[in-house]
């Protein structure tokens, strides 16, 4: 005879995804972060500044990174070199107010996931998010209302 | 004395004997020198005749070698003449328009002789890069899969209207069963029945001109003909049709046009697909052109229609022409192209249908605008300067850029067309843009007028007017700290401050101010501060506008 136990926890089938915004401006990480909560089922973290983001990384070990380049102290970009030294596949997605092509360039010859230019357009979140879901299988991140 | 006289006769007769010995050998020089002497003659004789030879055979080469050069010269003036005839009006034509305030049949009229002879141009440089592709051995041919009645469906939509146009009958007369698709270069093929139908309507001057298929199960050949009631011509006058740069007669080529290329290359063509083309001309009765394909012979037998039912689609289709539907559809563009009159055509087709577009130069422009700014589609023309298409798509799929990309070309080959969609490209349009598909392409990718946009979130849209509001809240306590930093020249507290509002004002709708904080944060870096002084003025008026707008 099966029994069942009413306040057992139904078994979560779907798993948070762990998200680390690094940007030195209080209101980008805000916007970003509310929105990140708003299209996926992530736990969001938030890095100030270039210096500590890379220790951030190794506690945090995120499965998705967004960094903002222009930060004072240490740019994006010698963040993004330290993450890749250390973890080669994660997925990381680069901000900035600018795009020019070098440094688009740049930053996808250093292997990122995709490259977001502020203002942050809600339709570009999504795509770089899909993109990740999609090449991770994560089926479940985004969500559906 | 007898010993004397023996002695003397024995002198004599060894004399005798050597006159002898000598005549004989004389004889035998003689004999020998007249057969050198004959042989030499022969040797010299066959000499004469090989000359003779290799002059007629240089002369026939220097006769053909002329007459081929003399052929190109007409060629070459003949293809002048073809170029610059429909240019002449399509120029004429538009200059009239410029000029001329007479009344509205006019200038319908010359629009209309302006369209015309822009598209004959357009087949007669075809005709040409066909022919140089040819003679340079560049002509590569497709191996597709035709369905049937598409292929009737279309060779009746192209020549039913030049028919019409000449109070002609055109027939198409399938005898069944056919193979329901043919393996093969579509767009060759359908050259080659364009031509003959084009050949057989141009002249005929009245009556019917059909086309007749039929399929050879046993071989798998399959037979076009082309019949028509027009000019019969003679064996000679069938001979030198296929010859290129010659009409039947150069009479007709004055009359009747064209550029006397088109039964060259449609045997060139023809056997590229490994078929052949044969003429069959009867006094009074007209010709027969008929295009013989074989279909391969190893592998199954292709599948056969078998009922007039199979050929629906052919019958169903529409030979009318008719003018372009313009859809209705809402979005924004960016129309990646470096031609500017392109631009202007395209942008006009775009705008048109009621998308909003933007214009990128190069596909440098395209990248950095299409990561910037929200579209719903980019346009990417594959041949730009500075960046390619090619290079730009893959360089925006890599960057996470997710909407369609549509490709603009020339070059639509097989092997074309793959290399942009490994690159990440929806689809291909080809050069020069055919306005129904460039719309039906368009309306595949687009959102249609009064369709919900794609983001309904509501509450997201909360969210962001939640957060809209807080920002302005805190903007005039900025605009006061950045006017006291200002004030007291203290350079890094400004930039920080700027740094801040260029990074937040553009997300909630005050791009100016982003733009602005951005243009003040490059003077700053180049400490250029006076210029900073005159920019920040600005910057605290736009701000101060921006406050006073109720959103």
């Amino acid at each position: 005879m099966s029994t069942l136990d009413d306040t057992a926890p139904v078994a979560a089938e779907t798993t948070v995804r762990k998200v680390l915004v690094v940007d030195d401006t209080f209101a980008s990480r805000q916007l970003l972060t509310r929105m990140l909560h708003q299209f996926a089922r992530v736990d969001v973290r938030e890095a100030r500044d270039g210096l500590t983001a890379f220790d951030q990384f190794c506690a945090i070990q995120p499965d998705i990174t967004f960094l903002d380049i222009d930060m004072p102290h240490k740019s994006g970009i010698d963040v993004l070199k330290e993450i890749r030294a250390a973890a080669p596949q994660s997925y990381v997605v680069m901000v900035s107010a600018a795009a020019s092509l070098e440094t688009v360039q740049s930053t996808l010859e250093l292997n990122v996931g995709g490259f977001v230019v502020k203002p942050y357009s809600a339709r570009r979140i999504l795509d770089v998010l899909t993109k990740y879901a999609r090449e991770t299988g994560a089926s479940d991140l985004l969500r559906e209302d | 004395m007898k010993a004397l006289v023996d002695a003397l006769d024995r002198r004599l007769d060894i004399e005798r004997a050597r006159r002898g010995e000598a005549e004989r050998l004389l004889r035998l020089k003689t004999e020998e020198l007249l057969r050198k002497n004959e042989q030499l003659e022969a040797l010299a004789a066959r000499q004469e005749d090989l000359i003779k030879q290799r002059t007629s055979e240089l002369q026939a080469a220097r006769d053909e070698a002329i007459a081929a050069s003399t052929a190109k010269s007409a060629f070459l003036a003949n293809m002048s003449h073809e170029i610059r005839t429909p240019l002449t009006s399509i120029i004429g034509f538009a200059e009239l328009l410029l000029e001329h305030e007479s009344g509205t049949v006019d200038r319908l009229d010359s629009v209309r002789t302006i369209i015309r002879n822009g598209r004959h141009l357009l087949e007669v440089i075809s005709d040409i890069l066909d022919l140089a592709k040819i003679e340079t051995q560049h002509l590569d041919l497709e191996q597709i899969d035709v369905p049937m009645p598409v292929l009737l469906r279309d060779i009746s939509a192209l020549v039913s209207g030049r028919a019409a146009e000449r109070s002609l009958a055109f027939v198409v007369q399938p005898h069944l069963p056919l193979p329901s698709t043919l393996c093969t270069d579509p767009v060759r093929l359908k050259q080659i029945l364009l031509n003959f139908c084009s050949n057989a309507i141009k002249f005929t001057r009245h009556g019917s001109v059909t086309l007749e298929l039929r399929y050879a199960p046993q071989e798998r050949v399959m037979m076009f003909t082309v019949s028509d009631a027009g000019l019969d011509m003679t064996a000679e006058q069938m001979a030198r049709l296929f010859q290129p740069f010659v009409q039947a007669d150069l009479s007709t080529t004055r009359k009747f046009g064209g550029t006397g290329l088109g039964l060259y290359l449609s045997r060139q063509f023809a056997d590229r697909l490994g078929g052949r083309i044969s003429v069959d001309s009867e006094a009074g009765k007209g010709s027969r052109f008929s295009l013989e394909l074989p279909l391969p012979l190893d592998g199954a037998a292709p599948e056969l229609l078998t009922m007039e039912g199979d050929l629906i689609d052919y019958a169903r289709a529409d030979f009318a022409i008719t003018s372009t539907a313009v859809p209705e559809l809402h979005g924004r563009v960016l129309l990646a192209e470096d031609g500017p009159d392109n631009q202007r055509l395209l942008s006009a087709y775009l705008k048109q249908a009621g998308l909003s577009v933007t214009v990128a130069s190069d596909g440098r422009e395209a990248v950095e605008l299409a990561m910037k700014r929200d579209f719903d589609l980019v346009l990417m023309d594959i041949q730009m300067p500075v960046m390619d298409g090619v290079a730009a798509t893959t360089m925006l799929r890599a960057a996470g850029f997710a909407q369609p990309i549509v490709a603009l070309t020339a070059n639509v080959m097989k092997a074309d067309v793959q290399r942009y969609r490994d690159a990440g490209c929806n689809g291909v349009l080809a050069k020069p843009i055919d306005r129904d598909q460039f719309y039906q392409m368009i309306a595949t990718h687009v959102a249609g007028a009064g369709c919900v946009p794609a983001l309904d979130d509501s509450g997201y849209q909360q969210e962001m007017a939640a957060l809209t509001a807080q920002f302005r809240a805190g903007l005039p306590a900025q605009i006061d700290a950045i006017r006291a930093a200002l004030r007291h020249s203290d350079w890094p507290a400004l930039k920080s401050l700027i740094h801040t509002l260029k990074g937040t004002a553009g997300s909630y709708g005050y791009g100016r101010l982003t733009d602005l904080a951005a243009e003040v944060d490059a003077e700053l870096a180049a400490a250029r501060h006076g210029r900073v002084a005159i920019l920040c003025e600005g910057l605290l008026l736009e701000g101060h506008t921006a406050l006073k707008k109720v959103s």
